[in-house]
């Protein structure tokens, strides 16, 4: 399935399964705004308050991360928050046996 | 000696045979106690004539038969027999397997949980390189889904996955990496976070089972392995990776609860998981690396290769690790610390630790970082501060993400105060200045 940032994707839970569950939805795709399920709302809020760490030889990728060298993480205000989430924070901390990306 | 002879020496030999010991046999057919795995192992199998293997089973199963069927004595001949057949018959892969069971049960019997004992056993196998060879097959590793590094479940003999293993060449940005992050150099930028080297996550994850042990108990047995690996499926071409190797714990990732459910989940378990974090500077506790057993109520964490700094540059650059912890917006850290948690943490031999954590070969960067935190956490606990607003301290977060968290300006400030007085080396002075800063400003 080819996605790019304007694919109105949404990440499901146990797809297909009775307690299938949207954890976050980009309808206009990763690279616009993200809507956390209500499910999910302590992700949703560290998401806003600590953000996804961007790994130091990543954040070329990242304008927020580029323009201050201090910032270290994207957070859910950042207009690049939906390109970490799907680029880094899915890959390196979800389950991909109980996660998957859907187009919606 | 006579063959009668030879038959009522091994008959001895067999019934003094403690559990924990093993036979070898020379090449008259006597047997004796053997003094080591490996040695036995490898004089079985290249030392031992095959007549002699055969005669040596054969005066065994006579005397054998002549014992009644079903008696106390059958039964302990027949567990003895055991032994003699492991170093007459056995092949590698049985021999290993007999011993791993035996192992086991003595764990077990000695009060040892299942599945901590399988652990041990199967760390102990990995250990011993030629055991490992002899085990090559049933520990092939099956690898771990998604993540950065690579990952491979480590089953046991019947075929239950009883831990993880993590070889540090294929941590991210290390040359075999599988995960499409691999680098075929060393680079200060191509740590997994600021301040981490590439290739230090396995002594990570075992300094943090350190800090845990005996402190709060709470992480998984986690150990240093070296263990075979095939190069390719099918091939006998067999390399030795070392990593890290973590037992399974009971539960579900906190990814999968919803809100409630982790509203839900015990005060204590969030703050004590929450504690550690802040003392080994838990720059990756997302919601994958916890994992909620909900009939117990227990919380266990796990993956702890991102804790830490590698070095604590006093010249500049990055001088604390980047602690993100996911709890930091969860109920159960906005409340006073739990008392009896507290007393722990109070009574934490921070010396000792240290001691310890240079022992793994844990970089002095770290041991360092690991004192400042410390240090931090016993005067911000002394406040009165709760674990929520003490993260929030030493994490950049959304309103500060253009300036260093409070920890991190203070060890700055502290940093250049030394510089400016060309003290840069001096550690004593360092924490002396530190100290006195902290109980100033918090």
């Amino acid at each position: 399935m080819h996605i790019d940032e304007s694919t109105p994707i949404q990440l499901v839970y146990h797809a297909g399964a009775p307690d299938e569950r949207v954890v976050v939805r980009f309808p206009q795709g990763y690279g616009d705004v993200a809507v956390f399920g209500k499910e999910d709302a302590f992700l949703e809020a560290a998401m806003k308050q600590i953000g996804i760490v961007i790994p130091p030889a990543k954040r070329k990728g990242y304008p927020e991360c580029e323009r201050s060298p201090v910032q270290r993480a994207v957070f859910l205000k950042n207009a690049s928050f939906g390109k970490a989430f799907y680029e880094i924070y899915f890959v390196e901390n979800m389950d991909p046996t109980r996660f998957s990306w859907k187009r919606i | 000696m006579s063959e009668l002879n030879i038959r009522l020496h091994n008959i001895q030999v067999i019934a003094n045979l403690e559990v924990n010991e093993r036979l070898q046999v020379d090449k008259k057919g006597r047997l004796k106690v053997a003094t080591g795995l490996s040695k036995l192992v490898g004089s079985i199998i290249k030392n031992i004539p095959k007549e002699t293997e055969q005669a040596t089973v054969d005066l065994a199963k006579r005397d054998f038969e002549k014992i009644e069927f079903g008696t106390d004595e059958y039964i302990n001949f027949q567990k003895r027999l055991s032994a003699l057949h492991i170093v007459s018959q056995g092949k590698q892969e049985e021999i290993a397997f007999i011993w791993y069971d035996r192992r086991f049960q003595n764990l077990v019997e000695s009060g040892v949980k299942d599945r901590v004992a399988e652990a041990i056993v199967t760390a102990e196998i990995c250990e011993d390189k030629s055991i490992s060879e002899a085990s090559k097959a049933p520990l092939l590793p099956e690898a771990t889904e998604g993540g950065t590094s690579g990952s491979y479940f480590l089953k046991n003999r019947a075929g239950k996955k009883i831990g993880v293993f993590k070889p540090q060449d294929e941590e991210i940005f290390m040359p075999n990496n599988p995960r499409g992050h691999e680098a075929k150099y060393f680079e200060e930028r191509l740590g997994p976070r600021s301040g981490h080297i590439q290739g230090t996550s396995f002594l990570k994850e075992i300094a943090a089972y350190s800090i845990a042990k005996g402190l709060f108990d709470h992480v998984p047995l986690t150990t240093k392995l070296e263990i075979p690996f095939r190069q390719k499926p099918n091939s006998d071409s067999v390399i030795h990776k070392r990593g890290s190797f973590q037992a399974f714990a009971e539960g579900e990732p906190i990814e999968v609860l919803k809100t409630e459910q982790i509203r839900d989940m015990p005060v204590k378990e969030v703050q004590k998981m929450a504690l550690f974090d802040l003392m080994v500077g838990n720059s990756d506790r997302n919601m994958g690396n916890a994992l909620y057993d909900s009939n117990e109520g227990v919380l266990t964490p796990i993956d702890h290769g991102l804790v830490f700094l590698d070095s604590l540059d006093w010249m500049g650059g990055f001088p604390i690790s980047e602690l993100n912890c996911q709890w930091v917006v969860w109920p159960q850290v906005r409340v006073p610390l739990d008392s009896e948690l507290r007393e722990s943490f109070l009574n934490y031999d921070l010396e000792k630790k240290c001691q310890d954590l240079g022992a793994l070969e844990i970089s002095e960067g770290s041991i360092r970082e690991h004192k400042i935190r410390i240090i931090f956490l016993r005067e911000a606990l002394a406040k009165d501060l709760t674990l929520a607003k003490i993260a929030q301290l030493c994490t950049q977060t959304e309103e500060d993400s253009d300036r260093p968290n409070f920890l991190e300006a203070i060890v700055r400030e502290v940093m250049y105060s030394l510089l400016d007085e060309d003290l840069a080396s001096d550690e004593e002075e360092f924490f002396r200045r530190f100290i006195e800063i902290i109980k100033q400003k918090l």
